[in-house]
């Protein structure tokens, strides 16, 4: 049986990185802007968050312009999705090996 | 060191069960809350009428039916590009999305073929106005049945 440590991740666990992955990871790709508004987070709080996942390989940005106005998308990197997933899959083993031990 | 299988994990660092359970809740909730945006009620039927008048220029003579498809074809490529970017969300293909979609094109291919037929063999033109209204109420009621099945807000 894989351990619960093995795909916990510290950058993925914080609230809104986790938030952050479990949107992108529902989707191809998704403005900032969206993505910013479905979460309920400030530009800078979603920037500074999303530097960090972008840093460690998680996130990759696209810029396109549209209506004069240059916007940002995001995606999750192959890495990213996999990380995010072993990373549920960790919550997930912590949730039902307590649930085993009560 | 814990052996047991069932303790609670040993390095301090990892959450409790409670922390785990609140970050599961944390990530069903943004997946819902980005799953359920959706490019508005037009959308469909747009896309539903754009397929209607492409069935529908086969009415037309030559060479305005070539002409006219061409024309939307391209004005429902474009649409469906503005939506997306409007929307400012690619969903993903999901194996549901992508089950939906061959039965819409295996449906849409059908039926024009069948049209096709139709109208060379018995020489039936109107046939056309049928098969665009089936095409046409097929995108409308997968839609409706997507939206029945939808993502729990």
């Amino acid at each position: 049986m894989t351990a619960p440590e093995d795909g916990f991740n510290e950058t993925i666990h914080a609230p809104n990185r986790l938030r952050i992955c479990a949107a992108l990871d529902a989707v191809e790709e998704i403005e900032f802007a969206t993505i910013r508004e479905t979460l309920g987070v400030s530009p800078s709080v979603l920037s500074k968050h999303v530097t960090v996942l972008s840093d460690a390989g998680y996130v990759e940005q696209r810029r396109a312009v549209r209506e004069t106005r240059q916007r940002v998308w995001l995606r999750l990197t192959k890495e990213g999705r996999a990380a995010y997933r072993s990373h549920l899959a960790a919550l997930r083993a912590i949730v039902s090996a307590d649930l085993g031990e009560g | 060191m814990a052996t047991d299988e069932n303790s609670r994990p040993s390095d301090p660092s990892m959450p409790s069960r409670e922390s785990a359970a609140q970050a599961l809740a944390l990530a069903e909730q943004a997946q819902a809350a980005v799953g359920a945006i959706s490019p508005g009620r037009w959308y469909q039927p747009t896309l539903a009428a754009f397929l209607v008048g492409i069935f529908l220029t086969n009415l037309l003579p030559d060479p305005f039916d070539i002409t006219a498809v061409g024309v939307l074809f391209v004005g429902m490529m474009t649409f469906v590009v503005l939506q997306v970017r409007k929307m400012g969300v690619m969903h993903r293909a999901t194996p549901k999305t992508g089950r939906q979609m061959a039965v819409g094109a295996i449906l849409g291919i059908t039926v024009y073929v069948t049209a096709l037929v139709v109208e060379h063999q018995a020489d039936m033109p109107w046939v056309w106005v049928p098969a665009a209204l089936l095409v046409g109420g097929g995108i409308l009621g997968l839609e409706r049945h997507s939206r029945t099945k939808g993502i729990p807000a």
